[in-house]
């Protein structure tokens, strides 16, 4: 292991070697503050067990703690969400390193009980740091319970305030106050509900604000017609991309008109076994597609 | 060794001038040893292609000095592959089959320093995978992490993060 494999090289030739240093930067803007200064190790207090063991695992020296705290947060956007918090206790260095990650990744929380899991939502959520904004949200399955409802409105709520950019919920029944948000950096949502199992249907609204989406992708939903007999849930979304309906229906068998100059891929699952056990009719006008 | 180089690499980049030679880029390891690349593959990093424009591509010879004759190969063999359209879920786990802990580590740095997102994105993945479900314990040793807690304060900040730590499984024991 070379001593020098550092993440702040000098190249040392003439010049213009020096531009080589910025770039270093990477991937990140640097809105995160620098890394604070490194703290003189303090001496081992750890069993000798531990150290052998720790030599087993890992002979290399902690070349990761060094890096930018932004290096150590794109690491951590990767892990559950839940994991990632968990590393604050790793060492001192750690320990505020979590509260800027800009995802919340819950993949599996079916271990949690309804009431644990909406406990670590909101403590997550009120604990990071407030000024950092969160990119993405993904509760992927299993379904969040019908009790949550307040705890998703309060996710949306805070997604939205901080420039929410990806949206993935899977939730039993969204009630119409999920929709009263507008957003102009919202790029994609992903939602998934469940009348099968809830037995209510989830109505996604006509004219929602997201003049920045580019992807929606929407499973057991039921549209609403205006009074011309035409649902037009897509209307306003003039940057859309990607349209998948999956498992969707129109209210009272009328057409659902999907209009979407820039509109490049959809995708339409139906199922027969819907609540409505009704086809609708489509009207399309996607030119780019 | 470090003036040694950078006047070597003085002397070299003068005699590289020469548009023509621009077909092949140099890439110096940290140890020396000199690795030519096509040019797709120095677009491929960041760092080295802003560097080559910089200089207006006079510069062809370029020292990287934070990374290993040991890592650099796998480096330009994942930036072939993405350069050829031909990263698979297949290339992806066989790729990182050869590597262990140390390896994946030093990786990581060196796509963090030459700026390849891709690489970046790939190898966060798989240390978020390898420590995903471990201890504290097991992490920390993982990353060579030295626990700088005091035992009173660790079981404090356990305390205050119950809210984080319920349902974990204490699987301490899983094997590199």
């Amino acid at each position: 292991m070379a001593p020098s494999k550092q993440i702040t090289p000098k190249p040392k030739t003439p010049k213009k070697q020096q531009q080589l240093a910025p770039a270093k930067k990477v991937r990140a803007p640097r809105k995160q503050p620098p890394a604070p200064a490194k703290k003189v190790r303090a001496p081992r207090k750890q069993p000798p067990a531990m150290k052998a063991n720790q030599q087993q695992l890992s002979p290399g020296p902690d070349i990761i703690s060094d890096l930018s705290d932004c290096i150590l947060i794109h690491i951590l956007s990767f892990m559950d969400a839940q994991e990632a918090v968990q590393t604050c206790i790793l060492s001192k260095r750690w320990i505020n390193v979590w509260k800027k990650l800009h995802t919340l990744t819950l993949l599996d929380y079916s271990e949690l009980s309804g009431k644990l899991f909406e406990h670590f939502v909101f403590k997550f959520l009120s604990l990071r740091d407030d000024q950092t904004d969160i990119h993405s949200i993904l509760l992927h399955p299993p379904f969040l319970r019908k009790e949550c409802n307040k705890l998703v409105y309060h996710i949306l709520k805070y997604a939205f305030s901080h420039h929410v950019q990806h949206l993935l919920i899977n939730f039993i029944c969204f009630k119409p106050n999920c929709f009263s948000f507008s957003s102009s950096t919202l790029k994609s949502l992903e939602l998934t509900s469940d009348h099968l199992i809830s037995g209510v249907i989830s109505i996604f609204p006509n004219s929602l604000n997201f003049p920045a989406l580019t992807t929606l992708s929407l499973s057991y939903f039921t549209f609403f017609s205006n009074e011309d007999g035409c649902a037009e849930p897509f209307s306003t979304f003039n940057m859309l991309n990607t349209l998948i309906i999956h498992h969707c229906q129109v209210l009272h068998k009328r057409h659902l008109c999907i209009s979407n100059a820039k509109l490049e891929n959809l995708s339409i699952t139906m199922c027969y076994y819907m609540i409505s056990r009704t086809y609708f009719e489509i009207e399309l006008y996607a030119p780019s597609l | 060794m470090a003036e040694e180089v950078s006047s070597q690499m003085n002397s070299l980049s003068i005699s590289e001038t020469n548009p023509s030679s621009s077909a092949t880029i140099s890439l110096v390891s940290g140890d020396d040893i000199v690795f030519k690349v096509e040019p797709t593959i120095a677009k491929e990093m960041e760092t080295v292609q802003s560097f080559i424009d910089e200089t207006d591509g006079k510069i062809t010879t370029i020292p990287l000095p934070n990374i290993s004759s040991h890592d650099l190969p796998y480096v330009i063999e994942y930036c072939e592959k993405s350069i050829a359209g031909k990263i698979t879920k297949e290339f992806e786990a066989e790729f990182v089959k050869k590597l262990n802990n140390e390896e994946v580590k030093e990786l990581f740095l060196a796509a963090n320093y030459l700026n390849i997102k891709k690489l970046l994105d790939f190898l966060s993945q798989v240390i978020a995978d390898r420590i995903a479900n471990k201890s504290v314990e097991y992490v920390r040793r993982y990353f060579g992490i030295e626990n700088d807690f005091t035992p009173e304060e660790e079981a404090k900040l356990r305390e205050e993060l119950a809210w984080t730590f319920t349902g974990v499984d204490p699987d301490d024991e899983d094997e590199n």
